[in-house]
């Protein structure tokens, strides 16, 4: 799947990891605050794995069961250097530590409905009024 | 006997392949490596594989006719998602070196410029672990750290400030794995820089204090030798992957059979360090401490960008 795939309508991208017990679940909760606020506005979810090696098909399956996730969240594996470039695309920074966790940035992307990245959110628990301006911004009809 | 014959032959040829030094390259043989920054619960050492690695740094006439052979990384084609506005500026044209000499390491490269390049030539840019072990090592020994006058000899060339005229490759004497400039020419890039976790993570987020490198990375950080490797740590999390630095080039990498034996374990910590970048793109101010909405980069976004995207693997031309 190519990111241009998604285009179309404005996607939340972030790069998580199922196993992850603290930042990811609260970067998935922004999200949907994130979406709540937007209302109607037609809005594609998209979170990539740092972890391909564990989060097989089916262990990313019931992380969207677990996280009550829709049809409008499409969760993404691949190889470790697809990934890599991924992150290296969007700033996102990861190690995987010995213990089997994976330390990485706290980002959401947001791209508009042509591809275009257009703002990121860094950190967790943010207000989500800025990301919704930027959002109706990028819903917007273009020339 | 044509059946002996023809044995014969294909044993010699897989002994030669299995046996054979790729070109340029030298064998860095497998052994355990003290990295720098440890996570709370992580073992002290970790185990690096045998790999082969680039005697020196990739020169100007090597990337030359990489960029001959694809025009997208010429300097008025790259994109610039892949690279800054900084890219080859040291040359005189898209094909033209101007005043750089051929045998200076390449510079002003980006982390994407970088890792198509060794995909072109079938290889990789070493991991940080692997690079960090290869430069420990001083001239005799894979450990230089336990050699007398090695780190002062480091710390004297972090001392230098940065030649006005780029020295070429193999200005410095081969390591003890036969690695030219691992210390005294450039900084280079490694595979998985976006390691260096410099930025906010998703537990140093929990305070201020915690988000900065400076506080987890000088735990056990006692003496000049993990102050230099601090110091390569920093300058990789102060790096995207677009950049492009006046000191910054690279060396290629790729996996070596795994029949090779390791070295006997070593308490190898990394050391020796560089000059610190001297380009503004190359460091940047600490994140803010509370979470924030900020404008996406003027370069065109990851539109092409695939999850399965990998890089080219054109076959060299010589």
């Amino acid at each position: 799947m190519k990111l241009a795939d998604l285009r179309g309508r404005p996607v939340l991208l972030a790069m998580v990891y199922a196993d992850c017990g603290t930042a990811c679940p609260m970067i998935i909760h922004d999200m949907k605050r994130i979406a709540e606020q937007v209302g109607g506005v037609p809005l594609r979810h998209v979170l990539v794995t740092l972890d391909p090696e564990r989060d097989t098909p089916e262990h990313l399956r019931r992380f969207r069961q677990m996280h009550e996730l829709g049809t409008d969240w499409t969760l993404l594996r691949g190889s470790d250097d697809a990934i890599q470039t991924l992150a290296a695309l969007l700033g996102v920074r990861y190690r995987a530590d010995a213990d089997g966790t994976i330390a990485h940035s706290n980002l959401i992307t947001l791209l508009d409905a042509g591809g275009d990245g257009a703002a990121q959110q860094e950190g967790r628990g943010a207000e989500p009024a800025a990301a919704v301006a930027a959002l109706l911004a990028a819903t917007r009809p273009t020339r | 006997m044509p059946r002996l014959l023809v044995l014969t032959a294909v044993f010699a040829l897989g002994t030669g392949a299995a046996l054979a030094q790729p070109d340029g390259m030298v064998l860095v043989r497998g052994g355990t490596y003290r990295p720098l920054y440890q996570s709370a619960t992580g073992s002290a050492e970790v185990a690096v594989a045998a790999f082969y690695l680039s005697e020196t740094a990739v020169t100007n006439a090597e990337y030359l006719a990489f960029v001959r052979a694809n025009p997208e990384w010429r300097r008025s084609n790259v994109r610039p998602l892949f690279a800054d506005g900084g890219y080859l500026r040291h040359w005189a044209g898209d094909l033209d070196l101007g005043r750089a000499r051929p045998d200076q390491p390449v510079v002003y490269v980006s982390w994407f410029a970088a890792r198509a390049y060794a995909a072109w030539i079938g290889r990789r840019l070493p991991t940080t672990d692997e690079w960090e072990y290869a430069a420990s090592a001083s001239e005799t020994r894979p450990d230089g750290r336990r050699e007398e006058g090695y780190t002062r000899r480091l710390l004297a060339w972090y001392g230098r400030p940065m030649p006005r005229s780029m020295p070429p490759v193999r200005s410095t004497p081969a390591n003890y794995w036969g690695v030219y400039d691992m210390h005294g020419l450039v900084w280079e890039w490694v595979g998985d820089f976006t390691s260096a976790l410099i930025t906010a993570d998703s537990r140093a987020n929990r305070d201020a204090n915690s988000r900065a490198f400076c506080a987890a990375g000088a735990v056990g950080a006692s003496d000049f030798e993990d102050y230099a490797a601090f110091l390569r740590f920093g300058f990789r999390g102060g790096l995207e992957a677009h950049y492009t630095v006046p000191n910054l080039g690279f060396r290629t990498a790729l996996d070596a059979p795994t029949s090779w034996l390791p070295c006997p374990a070593s308490s190898a910590s990394p050391f020796s360090w560089g000059s610190p970048p001297s380009s503004p793109h190359a460091t940047r101010p600490p994140p803010p401490t509370s979470p924030r909405w900020i404008s996406a980069p003027r370069s065109r976004p990851p539109r092409s960008t695939t999850t399965t995207r990998r890089g080219r693997r054109t076959p060299r031309r010589r």
